[in-house]
């Protein structure tokens, strides 16, 4: 990687994502653990958050290939759990990009939620370099905690609240980006509507939630206009 | 076919679908797009995060469910009052850790 991109965004996007790593650290060993005994063999679950790169993604997979569920379906199922990479990715897609091919090649790979949050506190212009760095930090912990937690599968012991580590982790980060009333209500609103359609299949929930919370918090604001 | 196969399938789609964005651009750019991309990722994040970790702790009993709420809530006031994330994280952690260890 050239000077271009080890910049100073780079590397405040490697120090923003240090406290964020606890909770990497904690959701790695967990995804480790559970996927090592899905029947895959230890090279193939050791790949998996290399290639995959994508926690639910993983413990989708060996989840579904411990059921011998046919590849077409494990396939439709991932590209659905995964779908809000697509949203992030067509949001970052309009940041200034990078010139580097090597950047433009590792951006859509770093795509994940923190990165995706911890970059929306920089200038867009300096957006890419800084989910760079965040996503450096984040992946090799990743890699590095999945490999350990499937390698102890056996000793560790099981989180019975691992579910609250993403919320406990991100809530600061997006906590602060509700700087103003339409984020708030926005953020609100989702959440609601969240809880309402967390029943939908295959993560689809906040994937409605979210485009119809600004549909009708930008709809109220227009109302709210035109009354004044 | 090979497990090694089928996970390098997975990694190319997945990589496809982050990727595909940023070379198509097919996001349009306009005014109204701009008002809705700044309004998104807040609603997407929260949508995705809280209420996941808000019905999860709803299915605990008493004690460490309020405990993965106080965590939570922990993590949020902490961090803003003090402008340090880390603070707000390592507390919310720690009152995870006594809800495991009650739950145990």
């Amino acid at each position: 990687m050239n000077s271009a991109v080890i910049d100073r965004p780079f590397h405040r996007g490697v120090q923003a994502a240090l406290p964020m790593l606890t909770g990497t650290v904690l959701f790695g060993l967990a995804t480790g653990a559970a996927t090592a005994p899905s029947g895959l063999s230890l090279p193939a679950v050791l790949a998996m958050p290399a290639v995959l790169y994508a926690g639910v993604g993983q413990l989708a997979y060996a989840q579904l290939f411990a059921l011998a569920a046919p590849f077409a379906s494990i396939l439709l199922t991932l590209a659905l759990i995964n779908l809000r990479y697509l949203i992030y990715a067509a949001i970052a897609s309009t940041w200034p990009q990078p010139r580097n091919w090597l950047a433009r090649i590792l951006t859509p790979y770093f795509v994940t939620e923190t990165s995706f949050a911890l970059s929306l506190r920089e200038a867009p212009e300096h957006r890419i370099a800084f989910m760079l760095g965040a996503g450096t930090a984040l992946w090799a912990t990743w890699f590095l905690t999945c490999t350990v937690g499937a390698l102890l599968a056996s000793q560790l012991p099981p989180l019975k609240h691992a579910y609250a580590v993403p919320a406990i982790v991100l809530a600061p980060v997006i906590a602060a980006l509700l700087k103003d009333r339409k984020r708030l209500g926005v953020a609100a609103l989702a959440c609601t509507l969240g809880l309402a359609f967390a029943t939908m299949p295959y993560r689809l929930g906040p994937l409605v939630a979210a485009p119809l919370a600004v549909a009708v918090v930008l709809l109220a604001a227009a109302v709210w206009a035109r009354r004044r | 076919m090979s497990e090694y196969l089928e996970i390098a399938i997975l990694g190319v789609a997945l990589f496809a679908m982050k990727a595909l964005p940023f070379i198509w651009r097919i996001v349009p750019r306009s005014p109204r797009v701009t008002m809705v991309l700044d309004l998104l990722p807040a609603g997407l994040l929260t949508a995705l995060i809280f209420p996941a970790a808000l019905l999860g702790a709803a299915n605990q009993n008493v004690l460490p469910g309020a405990l993965v709420l106080a965590a939570i809530v922990a993590s949020v006031l902490i961090s803003l009052r003090t402008g340090k994330a880390a603070l707000g994280i390592a507390a919310g952690l720690i009152l995870l850790a006594i809800a495991e260890v009650i739950s145990a």
